[in-house]
């Protein structure tokens, strides 16, 4: 059978920044460079790739895991794959930097190309933040989490994750002095919004 | 591949094709951005739809307003069709996104109209939620179908406040409320009129809260599953009843903290003005 064709689908102007193994290390750890890339963004439909002036890196779409949307402190797509040339990194994370519409645009054909499904999870900057509020009035069992914030328990266990990184939970799950702190300052933010108080 | 390689553009679609759609695609986000921005629901609307179960959901001022909305966003004809406790469904026929995709004739396409959906409610109305496309006309079905899960939390701190705090707290030092009491679960299950509760109507008086709105309350804490079907508050319940009994003692030493700064900030003022007669 023939192969089929390589078409472009879309090409894009933009930063990226990919989470790579150490390359003369045992450890399965990786880090994260804190290099932004100026490249382009190439998508057809047998493979990704992404390329600046000294390297490039091509990822064949069937090894496309997921692609997500965040908005943090910037706009920025994540994409993670499946690097087959490390056998002890499962997979690595390439995010991409694009002004909106044309990173909304490659998201769009990222989307269709790697057939994701049209849905949107609950944003995790706002989930932690009211898990972090959860955990302040006491609730703590993982059923109840889940109940109250609507997710699974696989993402508050990420989450929670993510709040020991940043100090605000220790290993037992509850919250450090830091962390009450950081739960004090939500409130008095919500408290704020709702009393209309400047 | 060498760039000079890339003849084709997206299988069989020109570039000038794939361009109109961008420029299209950027028409709608932009659009739907800025009715976004700009959209605000009372929250009298909110509470009421969020407390509403029967079939009249559909009509009410803030399912009206949801409609218009997406009309303004010109996303196509939308309409909710299926509606549970913290679960809603929109239908959207005419779909503005799925007319982006001519090409497409298999595969679900509206990845803009569930971003947009999800970020109206998470912004706008305040409402977190999960979208999902469950079914789409690029998939042979009849109409897109979009089912919206709102976080539980976020709709409790919209629809409960203190009466119900008071309300939970009777059942959870009562749990046999209803227990013998058949007349109550008529008057529960009938959404006016019947034969009042003697214990409904004790919460009523305590309250100051006429027994018809308590009933209201009490369905609407079941709806939700802090009561259960027996009338007897759930293990939520109980942990939901912990988080507002926090949050209201937390609310107490917010607003006198509140206080004490504003009456050091008035003696801070007073100060100045004295000091500046004195000069």
């Amino acid at each position: 059978m023939a192969e089929a064709a390589e078409t472009l689908i879309a090409k894009i102007q933009l930063k990226y920044n990919i989470k790579e193994p150490h390359a003369f290390s045992n450890q399965s750890g990786v880090s994260t460079s804190s290099d932004w890339r100026d490249g382009m963004g190439y998508l057809t439909n047998i493979s990704f790739w992404l390329a600046d002036s000294s390297k490039s890196i091509k990822v064949p779409v069937g090894d496309i895991i997921d692609v997500v949307d965040t908005i943090n402190e910037n706009h920025t797509l994540v994409v993670r794959y499946r690097a087959g040339t490390y056998p002890d990194i499962k997979s690595m994370t390439a995010f991409l930097n694009a002004p909106d519409s044309v990173l909304n645009y490659f998201k769009h054909k990222l989307f269709t190309t790697i057939k994701k499904k049209p849905e949107v999870k609950q944003d995790s900057p706002a989930l932690e933040k009211k898990l972090v509020i959860l955990l302040y009035m006491g609730t703590s069992d993982v059923q109840s989490l889940q109940f109250f914030l609507g997710t699974t328990a696989d993402r508050i266990n990420a989450l929670t994750g993510s709040l020991k990184e940043k100090g605000y939970v220790d290993s037992r799950g509850r919250l450090t002095p830091e962390g009450h702190k950081y739960a004090r300052q939500i409130r008095e933010v919500e408290m704020r919004d709702r009393i209309g108080a400047p | 591949m060498d760039e000079e390689e890339f003849l084709k553009f997206d299988g069989d679609i020109s570039l000038a094709k794939a361009t109109e759609i961008f420029t299209k695609a950027m028409e709608i986000e932009l659009r739907t951005h800025s009715v976004i921005k700009n959209c605000s629901a009372p929250q009298h609307d909110v509470k009421e739809f969020l407390t509403e179960f029967g079939k009249k959901v559909p009509t009410l001022p803030f399912s009206r307003f949801m409609i218009d909305t997406f009309e303004k966003m010109k996303l196509g004809r939308f309409q909710l069709t299926d509606w549970r406790p913290l679960l809603y469904v929109f239908s959207v026929k005419n779909s503005s996104v799925c007319a982006l995709y001519p090409e497409t004739t298999s595969g679900r396409v509206c990845h803009t109209t569930v971003e947009t959906i999800q970020s109206l409610f998470s912004n706008a109305f305040k409402l977190p939620c999960d979208v999902e496309e469950t079914a789409c006309v690029k998939e042979d079905a009849g109409e897109c179908r979009f089912k919206i899960s709102l976080q539980p939390l976020s709709v409790f701190q919209a629809v409960f406040d203190s009466i119900d705090t008071e309300i939970l707290t009777e059942f959870q030092k009562r749990p046999s409320i209803s227990k013998d009491s058949t007349t109550m679960y008529k008057y529960l299950d009938a959404e006016v009129g019947g034969v009042f509760d003697n214990q409904v109507l004790d919460m009523s008086k305590k309250l100051k809260i006429p027994a018809d709105r308590i009933s209201h309350r009490i369905n609407t804490l079941k709806e939700y599953g802090l009561i259960g079907k027996d009338y007897e508050i759930t293990e939520m319940g109980k942990e939901f009843l912990k988080y507002l009994n926090n949050a209201k003692n937390l609310d107490v030493e917010f607003k006198s903290g509140a206080k004490r700064k504003t009456s050091e900030l008035l003696s801070d003022e007073l100060d100045k003005a004295f000091k500046k007669k004195a000069e």
